[in-house]
């Protein structure tokens, strides 16, 4: 077919133009690929000394803190907290009860969960999700995939962005390096107001997180965290997380939680957190 | 509805075995929530039940069994109870098709506080004996099977 159109044209320009046009597409990704750059001896060097932190990882607790034993969500007094200044404190143990009464109708002033007004954790919540860990490891920047929300950490030797190009987001920045086999990451610039796990543990804008990740046992992860926060607290504050490899390799990640569609029977209403029963009587 | 009027249990579901599996739940719960409070239900509480699956709703953010359970008139009142995500769920051994309307089971739940017929799901019984968790406020860490 295509040899009897060629010999009906006439060779004009247009028609060798409309020739050659599929011949160039085809013959595209071979120019592309024999133009790809490889990897550098050094960059394959810096790779190797990178630890492997393949598979999926889940929190141990989904706490900040998982050495506190059971404890009664957003109950006052009965878990540790952050070292707050006298301004903080007492306004965490005000939104202690204001938390108290995020579902309660005849309550003047609740306070909803970070986490369910934007359906994301954001920082520092994210070391302690009840979801899937991943970690993609090269020489220039780690990501660290928790579901739907990832967190990009730069280890290119980059400095954090000037502070007038810096707003508080549910991630912040992050940048970090390598000592040894231990990941630094610093993170700043986190939204306040977000809750640090299911009590409103919060941090000002000003907060700074320091981690150092860890692998201590083949499928054990450490994650020593200190924050610090001129604004709101009077020392740092220090704790450890774990992350455990699920055991079975070809475990796939699942569809990350969402929120806010036609199945989300938890909605916010008038500032409150609601639920939802259809097969009420 | 509070707490104590909470359908009485059909004590011959409810097996020992079901039973210490259910406290032993509760005393390792950890706050683990995912997407929202769980100011709403009383978490010092529990409560357990049982009945025939209406409806098992494998969606996000939250799965929800639907759970006709026989009221004080014997009428069936239909239970709501509120489970974690697809994904937590499938890491403590749950699948889509796990329950099918009609399946009979044991299930132990916090009470919503307002006394409407529903809950946090904290641990379930199946009519076959396997007991299986995933507490939207429990411990989510991986499971020895995985």
């Amino acid at each position: 077919m295509a040899t009897r159109i060629v010999q009906t044209l006439r060779p004009n320009a247009l028609t060798i133009f409309l020739l050659a046009l599929p011949l160039s597409f085809l013959t595209f990704p071979m120019a592309a690929s024999a133009q790809a750059t490889a990897n550098s001896p050094d960059r394959l060097k810096a790779f190797s000394q990178l630890p492997d932190w393949t598979g999926i990882w889940r929190s141990r607790g989904a706490a900040l803190l998982e050495t506190e034993g059971p404890v009664q969500i957003f109950k006052a007094g009965n878990r540790d907290h952050p070292p707050y200044n006298s301004e903080w404190e007492a306004a965490y143990q005000t939104n202690l009860v204001r938390a108290e009464h995020q579902g309660d109708l005849s309550y003047p002033n609740p306070l909803v969960d970070s986490h369910t007004v934007y359906c994301a954790a954001g920082m520092p919540r994210l070391v302690a999700t009840p979801f899937d860990y991943e970690f993609i490891i090269t020489p220039e920047k780690t990501w660290i995939v928790v579901e739907k929300e990832t967190r990009h950490i730069y280890t290119d030797g980059r400095k954090f962005p000037p502070e007038d190009e810096l707003w508080g987001t549910l991630l912040g920045r992050s940048i970090g390096h390598w000592e040894g086999q231990t990941l630094v990451i610093e993170t700043i610039s986190v939204k306040t107001g977000l809750w640090g796990d299911t009590t409103p543990v919060m941090f000002s804008d000003q907060a700074r997180f320091t981690e150092r990740i860890r692998q201590t046992a083949s499928d054990t992860l450490e994650n020593q965290i200190t924050v610090t926060d001129p604004v709101a607290f009077t020392k740092p504050w220090s704790f450890v997380k774990h992350y455990v490899r699920l055991r079975d390799a070809r475990a796939w990640v699942s569809e990350p939680e969402t929120c806010g569609g036609p199945e989300d029977r938890n909605p916010i209403v008038n500032g409150r957190v609601t639920v939802t029963l259809p097969g009420a009587k | 509805m509070g707490l104590a009027n909470v359908p009485t249990p059909v004590p011959k579901l409810i097996s020992i075995r079901a039973l210490i599996t259910a406290v032993a739940t509760l005393v390792l719960c950890l706050p683990a929530k995912a997407h929202h409070s769980f100011a709403g239900f009383e978490m010092d509480k529990s409560a357990t039940i049982a009945g025939t699956v209406k409806d098992f709703q494998w969606v996000n953010p939250h799965c929800w069994i639907q759970l006709l359970v026989p009221g004080a008139s014997g009428a069936p009142m239909e239970w709501s109870i509120e489970m974690s995500a697809p994904s937590g769920l499938v890491r403590r051994g749950w699948k889509p098709k796990t329950l099918k309307p009609g399946d009979r089971i044991v299930v132990v739940i916090h009470p919503l506080r307002d006394g409407r017929p529903g809950g946090s799901f904290v641990s379930a019984t199946l009519a076959d004996g396997t007991e299986l968790g995933g507490s939207p406020t429990g411990d989510t860490s991986p499971q020895p099977k995985q």
